[in-house]
């Protein structure tokens, strides 16, 4: 089965990196014949600017301050989020006692909330964390408690049959059933800790990776500003890639 | 001894009572092997539910030895029709399953699993997952994790009904043998097919539908043990096909009742 998908796969990754390619190829021309290099530098001066950043200090203490409120944001969203999510799947009650919060949540665009949160938490640490939270949880819990959901119920009247214990209902039907949904949430939940993280720094607190790009916005530095941004995708993309291994590692039995 | 007395289930169905099961009595020697059959939505299943203590009836009481039925027990084990195994656990933890939920210890529970397995044939696929098998060797699983626990009733919901004609045959046969080889055990079985009846059973109990209820009970005359070759003989397939043509006017009666 493998050997007769493999040509496929190879050739997706082809057409993948030739757009690539082609993308990058349409932006140096456009940027070396057209543009305005103040705003919109080559590929090239974005390259040589982010290895330059890379020998610097001073960016490397950006991403260090900026990923301690993502760290804790995100950590305290996976967490809180996946038990509530869990415990809405399995509880009538639990899922409709939180549905207006959440629902209130979803429809509000969460960088409304910012203001509030600096009001009542300040632009410290703990209101960056709290900001970095809020995009993240609402992604969390829903995902998880629809993960919880589309286990089938038969497993549980199967375990029933058996008398199997809540404490063991939960640990082998609940938890393995939901594994995919919660993987899936925090799949979701992080790329919104990412906006999240970079929103409150670009909007209130000019702290960290936020600080980086005001600065070099403010300064026409045009390929560091792009070379920041880079910075940014790589990352979320390297932090995609850990958790999409993580997820296949859990979910061996699933065998896709 | 099961002694199902007035047993009455009524759910709520778009706002409305919708009555599953009216006034079914029934009694069950103990080693018996009991079938249960009848059309779609006569209550079949939720008879063997509310025997497997999933569901408490609304009406009437089921006794096992006197003993009251409230809720699942060791005495019983269910056999699910679309085999209802945990796609995450390889083939000896689902058949091991049972007993872990009874809390026996881990490699206790695993040994008296794989000597389940070898007797439904499934020797040396205990490492496999449940998407590795196919239909028939999942179900082998689900018998074998039944009969793991060592229940004195095993219940059976349509346990072939989703397997194709030729594994199914198969499986009625191993089913058979394993039945008749095992120390006694009493065995309630629900089905669609008159043939998987007639082969595997003492008794054959023919429900109808609307409300849910027992048109007839017949004790089936072949002794055993029982061959594969019972369903080649003529005897077999007079009275399967009698019993077929029972449940066939049962229908008919039941459809023109409707008409008028």
């Amino acid at each position: 089965m493998t050997t007769s998908t493999r040509p496929f796969v190879d050739r997706r990754l082809l057409v993948g990196v030739s757009s690539l390619i082609a993308g990058l190829m349409l932006w140096e021309l456009y940027s070396r014949l057209a543009a305005d290099p103040v705003f919109i530098p080559t590929g090239g001066q974005v390259v040589v600017a982010f290895w330059e950043l890379l020998s610097d200090g001073e960016f490397w203490s950006a991403y260090a301050s900026t990923l301690q409120p993502f760290l804790i944001g995100w950590a305290s969203a996976v967490v809180i989020g996946v038990a509530l999510g869990l415990w809405m799947g399995r509880s009538n009650i639990v899922t409709g006692l939180s549905a207006p919060h959440l629902a209130f949540l979803n429809a509000l665009p969460v960088s409304t909330l910012v203001p509030v949160v600096v009001i009542v938490a300040g632009i410290d640490l703990a209101a960056r964390s709290i900001v970095v939270f809020l995009f993240a949880i609402v992604e969390v819990v829903l995902t998880t408690a629809s993960g919880v959901r589309y286990i089938d119920p038969d497993l549980f009247d199967m375990g029933k049959s058996f008398s199997l214990s809540r404490r063991k209902r939960f640990i082998r039907i609940v938890l393995p059933g939901a594994a995919g949904g919660i993987a899936a949430a925090i799949r979701v939940g992080t790329g919104r800790a990412v906006v999240g993280m970079v929103v409150m720094e670009l909007l209130l607190v000019s702290v960290g990776v936020g600080k980086l790009i005001s600065r070099y916005r403010d300064t026409f530095q045009a390929p560091r500003l792009y070379a920041v941004v880079l910075s940014l995708a790589i990352f979320a993309l390297a932090v995609q890639a850990v958790l999409q291994r993580l997820e296949q590692k859990a979910l061996t039995w699933r065998g896709d | 001894m099961i002694r199902i007395s007035d047993v009455g289930m009524v759910f709520e169905r778009e706002g409305k009572p919708f009555v599953a099961l009216e006034g079914i009595s029934v009694e069950i020697d103990d080693g018996q092997f009991v079938s249960v059959i009848g059309p779609s939505g006569c209550g079949k299943t939720t008879l063997l539910k509310i025997l497997a203590g999933l569901m408490p009836p609304t009406s009437g009481s089921i006794l096992v030895d006197e003993n009251r039925i409230t809720g699942p027990g060791p005495d019983r084990a269910l056999v699910f029709q679309n085999f209802v195994l945990l796609p995450w656990a390889n083939v000896l933890d689902n058949a091991a399953f049972g007993l872990e939920a009874r809390g026996m210890e881990k490699e206790e529970r695993r040994a008296v699993a794989a000597t389940q397995l070898a007797r439904v044939g499934l020797n040396g696929f205990e490492s496999h997952y449940p998407r590795e098998l196919s239909g028939g060797m999942q179900q082998r699983v689900g018998i074998a994790r039944a009969l793991a626990v060592n229940p004195d009733i095993l219940l059976m919901d349509e346990p072939f009904g989703a397997l194709d004609a030729l594994t199914r045959q198969l499986m009625q046969k191993d089913l058979l043998s394993l039945w008749q080889e095992s120390e006694p055990r009493t065995a309630v079985f629900v089905t669609h097919s008159m043939d998987e009846a007639v082969y595997l059973s003492d008794r054959i109990v023919l429900m109808n539908t609307r409300p849910g209820r027992v048109e007839e009970t017949v004790d089936v005359p072949f002794g055993r043990p029982r061959e594969r070759e019972l369903v080649t003989q003529a005897e077999y397939r007079e009275f399967t096909n009698l019993l077929s043509s029972k449940l066939e006017s049962m229908q008919r009666d039941d459809m023109a009742s409707r008409e008028e």
